[in-house]
């Protein structure tokens, strides 16, 4: 299954790398990333292409527990 | 009011006004400002022996009163020897909060003597962690540590603060004294509804509860579900004493080690009714053959845990005492329960052991029979942990710490000092292994230098034994690096570290080494001999349906 994962977080001393490890970790892969800095370099947007066998909703819920996570898209975009 | 402070003393004045009284730890370069700081203090540092004894005393400490637990290291090697102790604290949801020096913010990233990325490092096994770059922000830091550490699911919090940062003066707001916690919101009214319908229409119901329930201080709330509804319940290793053990409805512990009346419930019920569960590989055997016909209500905390190893009918996310509480009504499943009741009767344990040996699942359970309900008992891993949950009699959740995710060999004897300090006016009991025990064995010296009155139950069967039972059992007997006949002699060990003890060798000792145990002031030692070949029985073989158990000769 393939996803676009969009996440909106407060920019802060590890983020970006602790959400990217996340998604890695709970066993998905990374085909494309790209990062900007947004609201004056206050706030950080990512956006993922992400394929993997389990549940994008349930990484998903846990990319959106992390402490400096804003909000989470998901698309599924392949079976 | 802000005052020009140094980082240190903040942080020292911040762990006061949370409520913090113990904390644990071990100096060394980078943190020597905090050190300096202590001094003074109304904290009462311990000094650990290892950095893992302190992030393993803060683990303990906060398993047995739901406090935040807090542990102290320094930069490099101090960082890195509380990793264990986080990860343990990360698998089983366990309050903490970590400080660690780091070198001055200059030396950073130059590979500076004792500097390693421990922000980095434990990433993957922390709710949060900050590495604070300018003084000015640790108020909001140290605020945010607590709040994170044991709102919602808990989970261990790491705060690593360079030492310019420690000795830096600046205005700093002094945080408010608070150590209240909130309560998460209750699940939605409508899923409460869902919940309530299905549960109403299954026919063979089974409540499933885990740790969860005695972390939301829900165990009140859970007794009178499973009173209002009568349904039996089965409980995860961190859920044990969530119903007391000799509750007539309790069938046991599910799992790997399961009672057969838990596993056999498990595999027939029409309805799992999951209460801060989260369907760990070691609870539920084969993941696609487990509760087969089951529909399934999961109640959690943590929405993420919702549907992750196993679809849910009905989730309930938020906080447990609201949802118990809506779904204690009466239900018509008679012939359900007499059946598993029937069940635990059949399959109940046998203690009658043909040895005049220790036979230690019968000592476990005279153990608990004696002991009171301000007993705590911390485990290690292994078979004596697997005996503990299995023989003793929890009648409470807290009263029971062991290392459920993780399985941290070495956890016991920590966990006891940190529960100890934590509840003064009860007695703690660390069943140990003697594979176990040596991987902590310098904390015998934060026993004697507080005399802390905890008691180690030591079992000794020479060997690695739940290793050599799994070789001797999926290994065809090829038995690996699991000897451990040349063990010191435990008990001179203890006696060494300034600490009584003494040794047990046949049954008919028992009676006296429990007393003992239960009754002698200050620390002590009782260091059983049993033998070798004792397995843990049942056994679902790993990989296998809980439904496919392997049953010893005297289970």
């Amino acid at each position: 299954m393939t996803y676009t994962l969009q996440v909106h977080m407060q920019k802060a001393e590890g983020s970006l790398i602790r959400v990217l490890g996340l998604v890695g970790r709970r066993g998905f892969d990374v085909v494309h990333a790209s990062a900007n800095s947004i609201d004056g370099g206050k706030a950080m947007e990512l956006t993922v292409v992400i394929t993997g066998v389990r549940p994008g909703e349930v990484l998903a819920r846990q990319v959106e527990k992390l402490h400096d996570v804003r909000r989470v898209n998901l698309h599924r975009i392949a079976s | 009011m802000k005052q020009k402070i140094s980082g240190a003393k903040f942080v020292v004045k911040a762990l006061e006004a949370k409520g913090v009284d113990y904390i644990f730890g071990y100096p060394g370069g980078t943190i020597m400002p905090f050190y300096d700081a202590l001094v003074g203090s109304r904290l009462r540092h311990i000094l650990v022996r290892h950095e893992q004894g302190a992030a393993l005393a803060a683990n303990g400490y906060a398993r047995a009163t739901g406090k935040v637990g807090v542990c102290i290291a320094t930069s490099g090697p101090g960082a890195t020897n509380l990793v264990t102790g986080i990860a343990d604290a990360f698998m089983d949801s366990v309050p903490i909060v970590c400080i660690t020096g780091q070198v001055q913010s200059f030396l950073m990233g130059t590979d500076a003597f004792q500097e390693v990325d421990i922000f980095g490092i434990t990433m993957p096994i922390v709710k949060h962690s900050f590495l604070v770059k300018r003084a000015e922000e640790l108020p909001q830091v140290m605020s945010e540590a607590f709040k994170i550490a044991r709102s919602g699911r808990a989970g261990p919090v790491l705060v690593d603060l360079p030492k310019d940062i420690q000795t830096t003066e600046a205005e700093l707001e002094a945080l408010k004294d608070e150590t209240a916690r909130s309560r998460p919101p209750a699940p939605p009214k409508e899923s409460i509804e869902l919940a309530a319908r299905i549960l109403q229409r299954s026919r063979q119901p089974l409540i499933y509860a885990g740790g969860g329930v005695g972390m939301a201080d829900a165990v009140e709330e859970f007794r009178a579900f499973v009173n209002a509804t009568q349904i039996p319940v089965v409980h995860t290793l961190k859920g044990l004493g969530g119903l007391p053990a000799d509750d007539p409805l309790f069938l046991g512990m599910l799992g790997m080690h399961g009672s057969k009346a838990a596993n056999n419930a498990v595999q027939n019920c029409d309805m799992l009714v999951c209460i801060g569960a989260r369907f760990d590989d070691r609870a539920t055997g084969k993941l696609a053959e487990f509760a087969p016909r089951a529909d399934v209500i999961h109640m959690d905390v943590d929405p993420s845990e919702i549907g992750r190893m196993r679809p849910t009918d009905a989730p309930l996310v938020g906080d447990l005492r609201p949802a118990l509480k809506a779904l204690a009504m009466p239900l018509e499943i008679g012939a359900w329960r007499a059946e598993c009741l029937s069940s635990k009767q059949k399959h109940a344990w046998d203690y009658n052991a043909p040895t005049d040996g220790v036979y230690m699942p019968a000592m476990l359970k005279q153990l608990s029979e004696a002991a009171d309900d301000k007993t705590i008992v911390t485990c290690d891993v292994g078979q004596h942990q697997m005996w503990v949950a299995q023989h003793y009699g929890f009648r409470r959740p807290e009263l029971h710490l062991t290392s459920g995710g993780l399985g941290t060999m070495g956890f016991g004897l920590p966990a006891a000092i940190g529960a100890q300090l934590a509840c003064p006016d009860k007695r703690v009991i660390c069943v140990s292994g003697d594979g176990s025990i040596m991987m902590n064995i310098q904390e015998m010296a934060t026993l004697k230098r507080y005399n802390i009155p905890v008691k180690i139950l030591l079992v000794d069967n020479q060997a690695l034994g739940m290793v050599r039972q799994w070789q001797e059992l999926f290994f065809a007997k090829r038995y690996s690096e699991i000897d451990l006949s040349d063990n010191p002699d435990f008990a001179r060990l203890s006696e060494a570290f300034g600490i009584p003890a003494f040794t047990v060798r046949e049954k008919r000792e028992v009676p006296s080494a429990i007393n003992r145990l239960l009754h002698e002031e200050g620390p002590l030692l009782a260091h059983v001999l049993i033998e070798q070949d004792a397995n843990v029985w049942p056994l679902v073989p790993p990989g296998k349906s809980n439904s496919v158990m392997m049953e010893g000769a005297a289970s």
